[in-house]
Protein backbone atom coordinates (compact mmCIF):
# COMPACT_ATOMS: atom_id res chain seq x y z
CA UNK A 1 0.00 0.00 0.00
CA UNK A 2 2.84 2.35 0.79
CA UNK A 3 5.27 0.83 -1.72
CA UNK A 4 8.11 0.93 0.77
CA UNK A 5 10.35 -1.53 2.60
CA UNK A 6 9.18 -2.64 6.03
CA UNK A 7 12.21 -1.02 7.67
CA UNK A 8 11.31 2.39 6.23
CA UNK A 9 7.83 2.52 7.84
CA UNK A 10 7.19 3.94 11.27
CA UNK A 11 3.93 3.86 13.28
CA UNK A 12 3.15 7.14 14.99
CA UNK A 13 -0.06 8.92 16.08
CA UNK A 14 -2.26 6.20 14.61
CA UNK A 15 -0.57 6.42 11.21
CA UNK A 16 1.90 4.30 9.27
CA UNK A 17 4.34 6.65 7.58
CA UNK A 18 7.23 6.14 5.18
CA UNK A 19 10.22 7.80 6.82
CA UNK A 20 11.20 11.10 5.27
CA UNK A 21 8.09 11.35 3.03
CA UNK A 22 4.48 12.46 3.42
CA UNK A 23 3.21 9.03 2.34
CA UNK A 24 1.04 7.61 5.14
CA UNK A 25 -1.95 5.36 5.80
CA UNK A 26 -4.12 5.50 8.88
CA UNK A 27 -4.72 2.46 11.07
CA UNK A 28 -8.30 2.39 9.82
CA UNK A 29 -7.22 2.32 6.15
CA UNK A 30 -4.81 -0.56 6.83
CA UNK A 31 -7.47 -2.53 8.72
CA UNK A 32 -10.03 -1.91 5.94
CA UNK A 33 -7.72 -3.23 3.24
CA UNK A 34 -6.94 -6.31 5.34
CA UNK A 35 -10.66 -7.24 5.03
CA UNK A 36 -11.13 -6.04 1.40
CA UNK A 37 -8.10 -7.77 -0.07
CA UNK A 38 -8.60 -7.09 -3.81
CA UNK A 39 -4.95 -6.11 -4.29
CA UNK A 40 -3.53 -8.11 -1.42
CA UNK A 41 -0.46 -10.36 -1.86
CA UNK A 42 -2.60 -13.43 -1.19
CA UNK A 43 0.27 -15.87 -1.91
CA UNK A 44 2.35 -14.54 0.95
CA UNK A 45 -0.14 -12.92 3.32
CA UNK A 46 -3.42 -14.16 4.68
CA UNK A 47 -6.24 -11.57 4.72
CA UNK A 48 -7.78 -10.41 8.01
CA UNK A 49 -6.29 -8.63 10.97
CA UNK A 50 -6.21 -10.37 14.34
CA UNK A 51 -3.99 -10.02 17.32
CA UNK A 52 -4.21 -11.18 20.90
CA UNK A 53 -2.12 -9.89 23.72
CA UNK A 54 -2.17 -10.49 27.43
CA UNK A 55 -1.68 -8.01 30.20
CA UNK A 56 0.05 -9.42 33.23
CA UNK A 57 -0.54 -7.04 36.12
CA UNK A 58 2.27 -6.57 38.60
CA UNK A 59 -0.11 -7.27 41.48
CA UNK A 60 -3.79 -7.84 42.33
CA UNK A 61 -6.05 -4.88 42.88
CA UNK A 62 -7.39 -4.20 46.35
CA UNK A 63 -10.57 -2.17 46.66
CA UNK A 64 -11.45 -0.97 50.16
CA UNK A 65 -14.80 -0.05 51.62
CA UNK A 66 -16.96 0.45 54.67
CA UNK A 67 -20.57 -0.76 54.93
CA UNK A 68 -23.19 0.44 57.40
CA UNK A 69 -26.48 -1.37 58.00
CA UNK A 70 -29.44 -0.37 60.17
CA UNK A 71 -31.90 -3.06 61.24
CA UNK A 72 -34.98 -3.35 63.39
CA UNK A 73 -35.54 -6.51 65.41
CA UNK A 74 -38.90 -7.60 66.78
CA UNK A 75 -37.87 -9.35 70.01
CA UNK A 76 -41.21 -11.16 70.35
CA UNK A 77 -40.92 -12.96 67.00
CA UNK A 78 -37.22 -12.55 66.12
CA UNK A 79 -38.11 -10.92 62.81
CA UNK A 80 -35.32 -8.73 61.40
CA UNK A 81 -35.96 -5.98 58.88
CA UNK A 82 -33.23 -4.05 57.12
CA UNK A 83 -34.12 -0.34 57.31
CA UNK A 84 -31.17 1.24 55.55
CA UNK A 85 -27.90 0.22 53.99
CA UNK A 86 -25.03 2.49 53.00
CA UNK A 87 -21.92 1.42 51.11
CA UNK A 88 -18.76 3.49 50.66
CA UNK A 89 -16.19 1.91 48.36
CA UNK A 90 -12.86 3.02 46.94
CA UNK A 91 -12.74 1.29 43.56
CA UNK A 92 -9.98 3.53 42.18
CA UNK A 93 -10.92 5.25 38.94
CA UNK A 94 -14.47 4.33 37.95
CA UNK A 95 -15.08 4.01 34.20
CA UNK A 96 -18.87 3.49 34.29
CA UNK A 97 -20.50 4.53 37.58
CA UNK A 98 -23.90 3.09 36.68
CA UNK A 99 -22.76 -0.50 36.24
CA UNK A 100 -20.46 -0.25 39.25
CA UNK A 101 -23.42 0.82 41.43
CA UNK A 102 -25.54 -1.95 39.94
CA UNK A 103 -22.83 -4.45 40.78
CA UNK A 104 -22.78 -3.22 44.40
CA UNK A 105 -26.60 -3.32 44.61
CA UNK A 106 -26.64 -6.93 43.43
CA UNK A 107 -23.89 -7.92 45.83
CA UNK A 108 -25.60 -6.32 48.81
CA UNK A 109 -28.89 -8.03 47.92
CA UNK A 110 -27.09 -11.35 47.77
CA UNK A 111 -25.35 -10.61 51.07
CA UNK A 112 -28.61 -9.70 52.83
CA UNK A 113 -30.07 -12.96 51.55
CA UNK A 114 -27.09 -14.87 52.87
CA UNK A 115 -27.21 -13.08 56.23
CA UNK A 116 -30.94 -13.42 56.88
CA UNK A 117 -32.58 -15.97 54.60
CA UNK A 118 -30.71 -18.44 52.43
CA UNK A 119 -30.03 -21.82 53.96
CA UNK A 120 -28.96 -25.13 52.48
CA UNK A 121 -30.17 -27.50 55.14
CA UNK A 122 -29.76 -31.29 55.29
CA UNK A 123 -31.27 -33.83 57.65
CA UNK A 124 -29.24 -36.54 59.39
CA UNK A 125 -29.62 -38.85 56.38
CA UNK A 126 -28.18 -36.32 53.97
CA UNK A 127 -31.58 -35.44 52.51
CA UNK A 128 -31.73 -31.83 51.33
CA UNK A 129 -34.54 -30.12 53.25
CA UNK A 130 -34.43 -26.84 51.36
CA UNK A 131 -34.65 -28.31 47.87
CA UNK A 132 -37.28 -25.94 46.46
CA UNK A 133 -38.30 -22.32 46.90
CA UNK A 134 -41.01 -23.52 49.29
CA UNK A 135 -38.19 -23.97 51.83
CA UNK A 136 -35.16 -22.20 50.37
CA UNK A 137 -35.67 -18.53 51.18
CA UNK A 138 -34.41 -16.26 48.41
CA UNK A 139 -34.34 -12.53 49.09
CA UNK A 140 -37.18 -10.67 47.36
CA UNK A 141 -37.63 -6.99 46.62
CA UNK A 142 -39.47 -6.45 49.91
CA UNK A 143 -36.54 -7.91 51.88
CA UNK A 144 -34.05 -5.23 50.85
CA UNK A 145 -34.07 -1.45 51.36
CA UNK A 146 -33.06 1.27 48.93
CA UNK A 147 -29.27 1.43 49.02
CA UNK A 148 -27.02 4.44 49.35
CA UNK A 149 -23.86 3.77 47.34
CA UNK A 150 -20.86 6.08 47.42
CA UNK A 151 -17.60 5.82 45.47
CA UNK A 152 -16.42 9.39 45.85
CA UNK A 153 -13.21 8.33 47.57
CA UNK A 154 -10.88 7.56 44.65
CA UNK A 155 -7.39 6.26 45.28
CA UNK A 156 -6.10 5.29 41.84
CA UNK A 157 -4.52 1.87 41.64
CA UNK A 158 -0.78 2.29 41.06
CA UNK A 159 0.00 -0.87 39.13
CA UNK A 160 -2.37 -0.77 36.17
CA UNK A 161 -2.55 1.97 33.54
CA UNK A 162 -6.22 2.78 34.15
CA UNK A 163 -5.87 3.08 37.93
CA UNK A 164 -8.88 0.82 38.38
CA UNK A 165 -9.73 -1.78 41.05
CA UNK A 166 -12.11 -4.72 41.12
CA UNK A 167 -15.70 -4.09 42.28
CA UNK A 168 -17.46 -7.37 41.50
CA UNK A 169 -17.60 -8.98 44.92
CA UNK A 170 -17.40 -5.95 47.19
CA UNK A 171 -21.13 -5.82 47.93
CA UNK A 172 -21.42 -9.53 48.65
CA UNK A 173 -18.35 -9.48 50.90
CA UNK A 174 -19.18 -6.41 52.95
CA UNK A 175 -22.88 -6.92 53.52
CA UNK A 176 -23.26 -10.19 55.53
CA UNK A 177 -21.08 -9.08 58.46
CA UNK A 178 -22.69 -5.62 58.39
CA UNK A 179 -26.18 -7.16 58.67
CA UNK A 180 -25.29 -9.69 61.38
CA UNK A 181 -23.34 -7.12 63.41
CA UNK A 182 -26.31 -4.76 63.17
CA UNK A 183 -28.62 -7.46 64.55
CA UNK A 184 -26.27 -8.22 67.44
CA UNK A 185 -25.87 -4.50 68.14
CA UNK A 186 -29.64 -3.98 68.11
CA UNK A 187 -30.13 -6.84 70.57
CA UNK A 188 -27.36 -5.55 72.85
CA UNK A 189 -28.89 -2.06 72.86
CA UNK A 190 -32.29 -3.61 73.50
CA UNK A 191 -30.97 -5.13 76.71
CA UNK A 192 -30.23 -8.66 75.48
CA UNK A 193 -26.59 -8.41 76.58
CA UNK A 194 -26.03 -12.16 76.54
CA UNK A 195 -26.46 -12.37 72.74
CA UNK A 196 -22.99 -12.15 71.23
CA UNK A 197 -23.29 -14.38 68.16
CA UNK A 198 -25.95 -15.85 65.88
CA UNK A 199 -25.10 -18.19 63.00
CA UNK A 200 -26.21 -17.19 59.51
CA UNK A 201 -28.85 -17.18 58.28
CA UNK A 202 -30.13 -15.01 61.10
CA UNK A 203 -33.67 -16.35 60.79
CA UNK A 204 -36.52 -15.22 63.06
CA UNK A 205 -36.43 -18.56 64.89
CA UNK A 206 -32.68 -18.26 65.53
CA UNK A 207 -32.96 -14.67 66.77
CA UNK A 208 -35.79 -15.67 69.10
CA UNK A 209 -33.80 -18.70 70.34
CA UNK A 210 -30.74 -16.48 70.98
CA UNK A 211 -32.84 -13.98 72.95
CA UNK A 212 -34.45 -16.74 75.00
CA UNK A 213 -31.36 -18.97 75.19
CA UNK B 1 -47.97 -35.28 34.61
CA UNK B 2 -49.85 -38.47 33.66
CA UNK B 3 -52.69 -38.57 31.19
CA UNK B 4 -56.17 -37.81 32.59
CA UNK B 5 -59.72 -37.02 31.50
CA UNK B 6 -61.23 -33.60 32.24
CA UNK B 7 -64.89 -32.74 32.79
CA UNK B 8 -66.41 -29.41 33.78
CA UNK B 9 -70.01 -29.88 34.95
CA UNK B 10 -72.33 -26.88 35.25
CA UNK B 11 -74.49 -28.13 38.12
CA UNK B 12 -73.94 -29.63 41.56
CA UNK B 13 -75.90 -32.75 40.60
CA UNK B 14 -73.75 -33.36 37.51
CA UNK B 15 -70.57 -32.81 39.53
CA UNK B 16 -71.74 -35.27 42.20
CA UNK B 17 -72.47 -37.84 39.50
CA UNK B 18 -69.08 -37.36 37.85
CA UNK B 19 -67.30 -37.63 41.19
CA UNK B 20 -69.04 -40.92 41.99
CA UNK B 21 -67.07 -42.60 39.18
CA UNK B 22 -63.93 -44.63 39.87
CA UNK B 23 -60.72 -42.56 39.84
CA UNK B 24 -62.54 -39.22 39.79
CA UNK B 25 -60.96 -36.31 41.65
CA UNK B 26 -62.47 -32.90 42.35
CA UNK B 27 -60.49 -29.93 41.01
CA UNK B 28 -61.12 -26.41 42.23
CA UNK B 29 -58.34 -23.80 41.84
CA UNK B 30 -55.69 -26.51 41.56
CA UNK B 31 -53.10 -24.68 43.65
CA UNK B 32 -52.10 -27.88 45.44
CA UNK B 33 -53.49 -30.63 43.20
CA UNK B 34 -51.89 -29.47 39.92
CA UNK B 35 -48.32 -29.15 41.28
CA UNK B 36 -48.79 -32.56 42.89
CA UNK B 37 -49.86 -34.01 39.54
CA UNK B 38 -46.97 -32.31 37.74
CA UNK B 39 -44.58 -34.00 40.15
CA UNK B 40 -46.35 -37.31 39.37
CA UNK B 41 -47.29 -37.72 43.01
CA UNK B 42 -50.96 -37.99 42.03
CA UNK B 43 -52.53 -39.64 39.01
CA UNK B 44 -56.31 -39.13 39.02
CA UNK B 45 -58.14 -40.77 36.11
CA UNK B 46 -60.65 -37.94 35.73
CA UNK B 47 -60.51 -34.38 37.00
CA UNK B 48 -63.93 -32.94 37.77
CA UNK B 49 -63.68 -29.15 37.70
CA UNK B 50 -65.95 -27.38 40.19
CA UNK B 51 -65.35 -23.90 38.82
CA UNK B 52 -68.15 -23.93 36.22
CA UNK B 53 -71.04 -24.21 38.70
CA UNK B 54 -72.86 -20.90 39.19
CA UNK B 55 -74.20 -21.69 42.72
CA UNK B 56 -70.64 -22.29 43.93
CA UNK B 57 -69.41 -18.81 43.00
CA UNK B 58 -69.53 -15.53 44.86
CA UNK B 59 -70.08 -13.85 48.20
CA UNK B 60 -73.51 -12.91 49.60
CA UNK B 61 -75.13 -11.83 52.84
CA UNK B 62 -77.87 -14.19 53.98
CA UNK B 63 -79.59 -14.78 57.33
CA UNK B 64 -77.17 -12.32 58.95
CA UNK B 65 -74.16 -14.37 57.87
CA UNK B 66 -71.74 -14.26 54.98
CA UNK B 67 -72.12 -17.13 52.51
CA UNK B 68 -69.19 -17.84 50.24
CA UNK B 69 -69.44 -20.24 47.32
CA UNK B 70 -66.99 -23.12 47.50
CA UNK B 71 -65.34 -22.26 44.18
CA UNK B 72 -64.93 -18.55 44.93
CA UNK B 73 -61.32 -17.41 44.42
CA UNK B 74 -59.48 -15.68 47.26
CA UNK B 75 -59.25 -12.41 45.30
CA UNK B 76 -63.06 -12.26 45.01
CA UNK B 77 -63.46 -12.86 48.75
CA UNK B 78 -60.82 -10.19 49.47
CA UNK B 79 -62.82 -7.66 47.44
CA UNK B 80 -66.44 -8.64 48.15
CA UNK B 81 -66.28 -9.68 51.83
CA UNK B 82 -64.54 -6.47 52.86
CA UNK B 83 -67.63 -4.39 53.79
CA UNK B 84 -69.21 -7.27 55.74
CA UNK B 85 -66.35 -9.21 57.32
CA UNK B 86 -63.10 -7.24 56.94
CA UNK B 87 -60.92 -9.70 58.89
CA UNK B 88 -61.95 -12.52 56.55
CA UNK B 89 -61.37 -10.33 53.49
CA UNK B 90 -57.92 -9.38 54.79
CA UNK B 91 -57.05 -13.03 55.32
CA UNK B 92 -58.10 -13.88 51.75
CA UNK B 93 -56.12 -10.91 50.42
CA UNK B 94 -52.98 -12.11 52.19
CA UNK B 95 -52.89 -15.64 50.78
CA UNK B 96 -50.02 -16.33 48.37
CA UNK B 97 -49.61 -13.83 45.53
CA UNK B 98 -52.05 -12.39 42.95
CA UNK B 99 -51.79 -15.45 40.70
CA UNK B 100 -52.63 -17.78 43.60
CA UNK B 101 -55.46 -15.52 44.80
CA UNK B 102 -57.09 -15.48 41.38
CA UNK B 103 -57.05 -19.27 41.02
CA UNK B 104 -57.15 -20.74 44.52
CA UNK B 105 -60.58 -21.15 46.13
CA UNK B 106 -61.96 -21.35 49.65
CA UNK B 107 -63.46 -24.80 49.05
CA UNK B 108 -60.18 -26.12 47.68
CA UNK B 109 -58.28 -24.74 50.64
CA UNK B 110 -60.47 -26.25 53.33
CA UNK B 111 -60.92 -29.55 51.46
CA UNK B 112 -57.13 -29.94 51.34
CA UNK B 113 -56.72 -28.68 54.95
CA UNK B 114 -53.00 -27.97 54.65
CA UNK B 115 -51.66 -27.45 58.19
CA UNK B 116 -50.16 -24.10 57.10
CA UNK B 117 -53.18 -22.83 55.14
CA UNK B 118 -54.86 -19.60 56.27
CA UNK B 119 -58.57 -20.32 55.60
CA UNK B 120 -59.07 -23.19 58.10
CA UNK B 121 -58.35 -20.77 60.97
CA UNK B 122 -61.08 -18.38 59.81
CA UNK B 123 -63.61 -21.16 59.33
CA UNK B 124 -62.88 -22.63 62.76
CA UNK B 125 -62.63 -19.33 64.66
CA UNK B 126 -65.85 -18.06 63.09
CA UNK B 127 -67.70 -21.23 63.94
CA UNK B 128 -68.68 -21.41 60.28
CA UNK B 129 -70.80 -24.13 58.68
CA UNK B 130 -69.40 -26.10 55.77
CA UNK B 131 -72.16 -26.98 53.31
CA UNK B 132 -71.44 -29.94 51.05
CA UNK B 133 -73.41 -31.68 48.32
CA UNK B 134 -74.64 -34.08 51.01
CA UNK B 135 -74.98 -32.22 54.34
CA UNK B 136 -74.04 -29.32 56.59
CA UNK B 137 -70.97 -29.78 58.83
CA UNK B 138 -70.06 -27.56 61.79
CA UNK B 139 -66.48 -26.28 61.64
CA UNK B 140 -65.71 -27.98 64.95
CA UNK B 141 -66.56 -31.35 63.36
CA UNK B 142 -65.09 -30.62 59.93
CA UNK B 143 -61.32 -30.32 60.58
CA UNK B 144 -59.94 -33.69 61.72
CA UNK B 145 -56.15 -33.27 61.58
CA UNK B 146 -53.45 -32.46 59.07
CA UNK B 147 -54.82 -32.88 55.50
CA UNK B 148 -57.84 -34.65 57.00
CA UNK B 149 -61.47 -33.50 57.02
CA UNK B 150 -64.95 -34.90 57.53
CA UNK B 151 -65.46 -34.99 53.75
CA UNK B 152 -66.30 -38.45 52.43
CA UNK B 153 -65.64 -39.95 49.01
CA UNK B 154 -67.54 -37.99 46.37
CA UNK B 155 -68.38 -35.18 48.80
CA UNK B 156 -67.34 -31.60 48.04
CA UNK B 157 -67.72 -28.11 49.53
CA UNK B 158 -70.54 -26.12 47.96
CA UNK B 159 -70.55 -23.18 50.32
CA UNK B 160 -69.11 -21.93 53.60
CA UNK B 161 -71.47 -19.96 55.86
CA UNK B 162 -69.74 -17.55 58.22
CA UNK B 163 -71.48 -15.96 61.20
CA UNK B 164 -70.18 -12.38 61.39
CA UNK B 165 -68.39 -11.59 64.66
CA UNK B 166 -68.50 -8.26 66.48
CA UNK B 167 -64.73 -8.00 66.20
CA UNK B 168 -62.13 -10.17 64.51
CA UNK B 169 -58.60 -10.20 63.17
CA UNK B 170 -56.18 -12.63 61.59
CA UNK B 171 -52.45 -12.23 62.12
CA UNK B 172 -49.98 -14.54 60.48
CA UNK B 173 -46.24 -14.87 60.65
CA UNK B 174 -44.83 -15.81 57.27
CA UNK B 175 -42.60 -18.79 56.73
CA UNK B 176 -39.59 -17.01 55.20
CA UNK B 177 -39.43 -19.03 51.97
CA UNK B 178 -42.96 -20.13 51.02
CA UNK B 179 -44.78 -17.24 52.77
CA UNK B 180 -47.34 -19.75 54.00
CA UNK B 181 -48.32 -19.22 57.63
CA UNK B 182 -45.45 -20.42 59.82
CA UNK B 183 -48.14 -19.76 62.41
CA UNK B 184 -51.37 -17.82 62.02
CA UNK B 185 -54.04 -16.92 64.57
CA UNK B 186 -57.64 -15.91 63.91
CA UNK B 187 -59.49 -14.31 66.81
CA UNK B 188 -63.26 -13.73 66.58
CA UNK B 189 -65.36 -12.06 69.27
CA UNK B 190 -69.08 -12.90 69.31
CA UNK B 191 -71.82 -11.81 71.72
CA UNK B 192 -71.59 -15.18 73.48
CA UNK B 193 -67.80 -15.49 73.64
CA UNK B 194 -64.48 -15.43 71.87
CA UNK B 195 -63.11 -18.10 69.55
CA UNK B 196 -59.38 -18.45 68.81
CA UNK B 197 -58.11 -20.73 66.01
CA UNK B 198 -54.46 -21.44 65.26
CA UNK B 199 -53.00 -22.64 61.96
CA UNK B 200 -49.46 -23.63 60.99
CA UNK B 201 -48.36 -24.66 64.47
CA UNK B 202 -49.78 -28.05 65.37
CA UNK B 203 -49.02 -31.51 64.02
CA UNK B 204 -52.80 -32.03 64.27
CA UNK B 205 -53.59 -29.13 61.93
CA UNK B 206 -55.79 -26.17 62.78
CA UNK B 207 -56.97 -26.09 66.41
CA UNK B 208 -58.83 -23.92 68.92
CA UNK B 209 -56.89 -22.50 71.86
CA UNK B 210 -59.39 -23.08 74.63
CA UNK B 211 -57.48 -21.32 77.46
CA UNK B 212 -57.16 -18.14 75.43
CA UNK B 213 -60.84 -18.29 74.47
CA UNK B 214 -61.82 -18.45 78.15
CA UNK B 215 -59.47 -15.63 79.14
CA UNK B 216 -60.52 -13.39 76.24
CA UNK B 217 -64.23 -14.08 76.72
CA UNK B 218 -63.82 -12.63 80.22
CA UNK B 219 -61.55 -9.76 79.17
CA UNK B 220 -60.99 -9.00 75.48
CA UNK B 221 -57.56 -7.41 75.76
CA UNK B 222 -54.13 -8.72 74.77
CA UNK B 223 -53.08 -8.50 78.43
CA UNK B 224 -55.68 -11.12 79.32
CA UNK B 225 -53.56 -13.93 77.88
CA UNK B 226 -50.24 -12.71 79.33
CA UNK B 227 -50.18 -15.40 82.00
CA UNK B 228 -51.04 -18.32 79.70
CA UNK B 229 -48.44 -20.89 78.71
CA UNK B 230 -48.54 -22.67 75.33
CA UNK B 231 -47.05 -26.15 75.21
CA UNK B 232 -44.80 -26.53 72.17
CA UNK B 233 -43.90 -30.19 72.67
CA UNK B 234 -46.46 -31.46 70.13
CA UNK B 235 -46.05 -28.60 67.68
CA UNK B 236 -44.46 -28.72 64.23
CA UNK B 237 -40.67 -28.54 64.37
CA UNK B 238 -38.76 -27.97 61.12
CA UNK B 239 -35.92 -25.96 59.64
CA UNK B 240 -37.99 -22.75 59.93
CA UNK B 241 -38.71 -23.04 63.63
CA UNK B 242 -38.95 -25.38 66.59
CA UNK B 243 -42.11 -26.36 68.37
CA UNK B 244 -41.14 -23.98 71.18
CA UNK B 245 -40.78 -21.12 68.68
CA UNK B 246 -44.20 -21.84 67.19
CA UNK B 247 -45.71 -22.01 70.68
CA UNK B 248 -44.27 -18.54 71.32
CA UNK B 249 -45.76 -17.29 68.04
CA UNK B 250 -49.19 -18.64 69.00
CA UNK B 251 -49.24 -16.43 72.08
CA UNK B 252 -47.63 -13.37 70.46
CA UNK B 253 -49.89 -13.47 67.40
CA UNK B 254 -53.01 -14.06 69.51
CA UNK B 255 -52.20 -10.90 71.47
CA UNK B 256 -51.62 -8.95 68.28
CA UNK B 257 -54.85 -10.23 66.73
CA UNK B 258 -56.81 -9.12 69.81
CA UNK B 259 -55.20 -5.67 69.60
CA UNK B 260 -55.93 -5.45 65.87
CA UNK B 261 -59.56 -6.65 66.14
Amino acid sequence: MLEAAEGDIVFEDGKFQVTGTDKAKTFGEIAFSAYVPHNYPLETLEPGLEETSFYDPANFTYPAGAYACEVEVDPETGQVSVCSFTCADDFGNVMNPMIVEGQVHGGVGQGIGQALLENTSYDENGQLLSGSYMDYAMPRAEDVPFYTVDHSCVTACTHNPLGVKGCGEAGAIGSPPAVVNAVIDALQRGGYKHVKHIDMPVSPARVWAAING
Amino acid sequence: MYDFEFVKPSSIAEAAKALAADGAQALSGGQTLLPTMKQRLAAPGTLVSLTGIAEMQGVCLSDGGLHIGGATPHAVVAAQAKPHYPALAALAGGIGDPAVRNRGTIGGSIANNDPAACYPSAVLASGATVVTNKRKIAADDYFQGMFTTALEEGEFVIEVRFPIPQKAAYVKFNQPASRFALTGVFVAKFADGVRVAVTGASNDGVFRWAEAEAALSADFRAEAIAGLVVDGSDMISDLHGSGAYRANLVKVLTGRAVSAA
